[in-house]
C-alpha cells in the first residue's frame, strides 16, 4: 500500500526506516501535545509570562515562522505574476514550508491566547484601530489561501489520480493559482507589515518605536522587507537539507542559486534601509522622547552586541556573500549565506520582542530577563516537530519537487 | 465586525478594512468556485482523459516531448509544444503542406540511423506510448503493443484488454499488462470502438472501428520516424538499466532480449513501464 502512494520513479526510503526517522519528532511533538494540554486545561499559570513580558518565546516563534513563510507568497508571486518560472522547481516546498508556518504560528497564537474557545471574539469583536486585528484577519486568510494551494498538490498523489474528477479539479484550480498568488501577496504584504507595525507603535515602548508614512511606522516596511529576504533563503536552506538528507539531487543548481541572489538582493537594500532607520532612531526618534540609545544595551543579556550582530554578522556580511555571482555558485557559501540570513531574521524578532520589554521605561525600573517554562519550550518543541512530519509526509507522497524524476534518471541511478 | 455586532461604526476604518477584508475573502471563495463549477462541466463534457494527458504531457521529461521533425531531421532539437497532437501544429501542417521538409536531410538522417533491435513494419502507424495501429482493409484497425514494451515486460501474467463494443477514447489507457505487482498501462492511440479481442500474439491487443469511419492518424508516427524515435528510446531505457556508477554502453546492432524484467529484476520497473507508456 505504502508503494502504491508514492509517484512512480522517486526514490524513496522503506517504510519502516521512514517511521523510525520519524519516532524522534513524534516524540517531541508528543511533549508539544502535553504541554498544549496543560496550558488548555489549566491556563497560562505554566508559561513564565507575567506582566511586563506579556509576549515571549511563542511569539518569537511566531515571528519568526511567519517570516521565514514569506517564500511562499514571494515566490508565488515571483512565478505566477513576475513569470519567473525557474522558480516553479521549489514552488510547491514553498508552499508546503508556508502552510507549516502558518499553521504552526496559529496553533501556536491559539494556545498562547490561553481562551481557545473564545479565539472567534478576534473576528465577531474585531477592534479595527489594532494592528493585531489585521494580523490575526490577514494570517487566517492567508492560511485559507495556502490550504487551496496545497490541495492541487496533494491531488497529484499518485493514489488519488486514478479517482475520478481529482485531476480534473487539479487542473482547474491550478489554471486559477495566478489569482491565489496574488491574493497572497497582498495579505502578506499586510500582515507582515502590521506584525512589524505593531511595535512600532508601541509608543510607551522606546526601544521599539518608530516614526513612519502616515499610520504605519517604519517597522511595518522594514518587516515586510526583511521577510521577503529571507524567504527565498528559507526555502533554499530547506532544499539543500532534504537534498543532503536524502541524498538526492532535487533540483537544479541555478534555481538554488538564484535563490540565493534574489535574497542577497533584497537583504542589502533592506541592511540599508536598517542602517538608516536605526541612525534616524538614534539621533532623532528617540532623544526627542528624552532617551540616550545607550541606555538600552547596558545589561548583560543586551548589549552593543546585538545591534552589531545584528546589522553586520547577520545584514551585511550574508548580504555580501549572496550579492557575489560567483560565490552563490558555491554551495558551502549558499548554505553560509542563506543560514545567516535565516538566523538574521529570526534574531531581529527575537530582539524586538524581548528586548523591547526587558529594557526599563520607568526611572524606577530595571533590565529584567525572561525565559520560558518547560510547557513553552514543549510547545515550540511540537511546531517545529509538526512541521517536520508533515513535510516529511509530503515529501514522501507527493511530488515536492517537479525536476525529482528527471534528475535522477540524468544521474544515472534508477 | 458586522453591522449587527455591537462594536461596528458606520466610519471609515470600519468600512475601509472590513471592505478590503470581505473583498478578499470573496475573491478567494469565488475563485474556488469558479474552480469546481469549471471542474463539474469538464467532467459533465467528458474531458478527464484529455485533462490527464494534458497532465501527464507536461510532466514528461523533454527527452520524450521530442518533436517528429527531430526524427527526421528537419530540426536538429525541437520539443513538441502540443502534446503531440500534430494536427493542431501549425509547422507540422506546413511542413506537410510542401511535402515534409528538407528531404535531403531527412533521407540522410534517417539513412544514418543505425537499425533498432526492433525494426518497426512499415505498414503501422506508432504512438509514443509504445502501441501500434495497423489498417485492415475492412476500415477497421489492429491495435497492439510495440517491440521494446514487449522485450520488457517478457511474459506478462495477465493481460486486460477492453471487451467488444467499448467504446474507447484517444490518449485512455484501456489495457493492462501485468507482470508481478508491476503494471503497463496501455494507451489507444485511436478513438474507436472495440470489434475484436486480440491474443496478445505479436501484442496485437484489440480491433477497433472508429466511431465516425475514419480515424485520427496524423499524431501518430510512421515506421520511418518511428525508427529513429524507438532507438532514442532504446537509449533511454538503458540510461534507467544501468547502475549507478556504471558506464553507459550504447553497441550498434544485436537483438534485444525477450524478457528484460527477468534479466533486470532489481530496476525500477513500475517507473520505467510509465514512462515507456507516457504515465505520470
Amino acid at each position: 500500500m505504502d508503494r502504491q502512494l508514492i509517484q512512480r520513479g522517486l526514490d524513496r526510503t522503506t517504510l519502516p526506516r521512514f517511521l523510525l526517522w520519524l519516532l524522534p519528532w513524534l516524540l517531541l511533538a508528543a511533549w508539544g501535545g502535553t504541554s498544549a494540554t496543560q496550558l488548555f486545561r489549566d491556563g497560562l499559570y505554566h508559561t513564565n509570562m507575567d506582566n511586563r513580558f506579556a509576549f515571549g518565546l511563542w511569539i518569537i516563534l511566531d515571528l519568526a515562522i511567519i517570516a521565514l513563510g514569506a517564500g511562499a507568497f514571494f515566490l508565488g508571486f515571483m512565478t505566477y505574476l513576475m513569470r519567473r518560472h525557474e522558480f516553479k522547481q521549489v514552488l510547491n516546498t514553498a508552499v508546503i514550508v508556508g502552510f507549516v508556518c502558518y499553521s504552526g504560528a496559529i496553533v501556536t497564537l491559539a494556545i498562547d491566547v490561553g481562551q481557545p474557545v473564545r479565539a472567534w471574539f478576534a473576528f465577531w469583536h474585531a477592534n479595527v484601530h489594532s494592528m493585531l486585528t489585521e494580523v490575526t484577519f490577514c494570517i487566517t486568510c492567508y492560511l485559507l489561501v495556502l490550504l487551496i494551494e496545497y490541495i492541487p498538490i496533494v491531488l497529484k498523489n499518485r493514489r488519488l489520480r486514478t479517482v475520478p474528477g481529482a485531476t480534473v479539479l487539479e487542473f482547474n484550480l491550478h489554471k486559477l493559482m495566478v489569482v491565489f498568488a496574488g491574493v497572497g501577496a497582498f495579505l502578506s504584504f499586510f500582515h507582515q507589515g502590521s506584525l512589524g507595525g505593531m511595535f512600532g507603535v508601541l509608543n510607551g515602548r522606546p526601544f521599539a518605536y518608530r516614526e513612519g508614512v502616515g499610520i504605519w511606522p517604519t517597522t511595518f516596511f522594514l518587516f515586510i522587507w526583511s521577510a521577503i529576504s529571507a524567504g527565498p533563503s528559507f526555502i533554499m536552506l530547506i532544499t539543500m537539507i532534504v537534498q543532503g538528507v536524502t541524498r538526492k539531487k532535487l533540483v537544479d543548481d541555478f534555481v538554488l542559486s538564484r535563490l540565493g541572489r534574489l535574497s542577497g538582493i533584497l537583504l542589502s537594500t533592506y541592511i540599508i534601509a536598517k542602517v538608516a532607520d536605526t541612525v534616524v532612531w538614534i539621533m532623532v526618534t528617540l532623544p526627542g522622547k528624552g532617551f540616550d540609545a545607550a541606555e538600552f544595551y547596558r545589561s548583560d543579556m543586551f548589549g552593543a552586541w546585538v545591534l552589531f550582530l545584528e546589522l553586520t554578522v547577520f545584514g551585511l556580511l550574508p548580504a555580501t556573500i549572496l550579492l557575489n555571482r560567483r560565490r552563490v555558485e558555491k554551495m558551502p557559501w549558499l548554505i553560509a549565506g542563506g543560514f545567516l540570513t535565516c538566523f538574521g531574521v529570526a534574531f531581529n524578532r527575537f530582539v524586538f520582542t524581548l528586548q523591547t520589554l526587558s529594557v526599563p521605561t520607568m526611572s524606577f525600573d530595571r533590565f529584567m530577563i525572561y525565559w520560558p517554562s518547560q510547557q513553552e519550550w514543549g510547545v515550540l518543541a511540537g511546531v517545529v516537530a509538526y512541521g517536520v512530519i508533515l513535510y516529511s509526509l509530503s515529501f514522501r507522497y507527493l511530488n515536492l519537487f517537479p525536476r525529482e524524476r528527471e534528475l535522477q534518471t540524468t544521474t544515472g541511478s534508477n | 465586525m458586522l453591522p449587527t455586532a455591537y462594536e461596528f461604526h458606520w466610519d471609515t476604518g470600519h468600512i475601509v478594512f472590513l471592505g478590503i477584508f470581505y473583498t478578499v475573502l470573496a475573491v478567494v471563495l469565488s475563485t474556488v468556485v469558479v474552480a469546481s463549477l469549471r471542474a463539474r462541466r469538464d467532467m459533465n463534457k467528458r474531458r478527464e482523459s484529455d485533462i490527464a494527458w494534458h497532465e501527464s504531457f507536461a510532466e514528461m521529461s523533454t527527452e520524450r516531448r521530442t518533436c517528429r521533425h527531430e526524427f527526421d531531421g528537419t530540426f536538429d532539437a525541437k520539443v513538441c509544444g502540443h502534446e503531440f497532437a500534430c494536427g493542431n501544429c501549425e509547422q507540422h501542417r506546413a511542413l506537410a503542406a510542401a511535402g515534409g521538409g528538407d528531404e535531403t536531410t531527412r533521407e540522410a538522417t534517417l539513412a544514418a540511423a543505425p537499425a533498432a533491435p526492433a525494426t518497426p513494419p512499415d505498414s503501422r502507424l506508432y504512438h509514443r506510448g509504445h502501441t501500434w495501429v495497423e489498417a485492415r482493409t475492412d476500415g477497421t484497425y489492429d491495435v497492439g503493443v510495440d517491440d521494446l514494451l514487449r522485450s520488457c515486460i517478457g511474459n506478462p501474467d495477465r493481460v486486460t484488454v477492453p471487451g467488444v463494443g467499448t467504446r474507447l477514447m484517444a490518449g485512455t489507457a484501456v489495457a493492462d499488462l501485468q507482470r508481478g505487482h508491476v503494471h503497463a498501462h496501455i494507451t489507444t492511440p485511436i478513438a474507436g470502438t472495440v470489434v475484436a479481442v486480440g491474443d496478445y500474439e505479436g501484442g496485437r491487443l484489440y480491433r477497433l472501428r472508429p466511431n465516425d469511419g475514419k480515424a485520427r492518424l496524423d499524431q501518430l508516427l510512421r515506421a520511418t520516424e518511428a525508427r529513429v524515435w524507438m532507438l532514442r528510446e532504446l537509449e533511454l531505457l538503458q540510461a534507467r538499466l544501468t547502475r549507478p556508477g556504471e558506464a553507459l554502453a550504447l553497441a550498434d546492432g544485436g537483438e534485444l532480449v525477450d524478457d528484460l524484467m527477468g534479466a533486470y529484476p532489481d530496476a525500477d520497473w513500475d517507473a520505467i513501464l510509465a514512462d515507456l507508456c507516457l504515465e505520470p
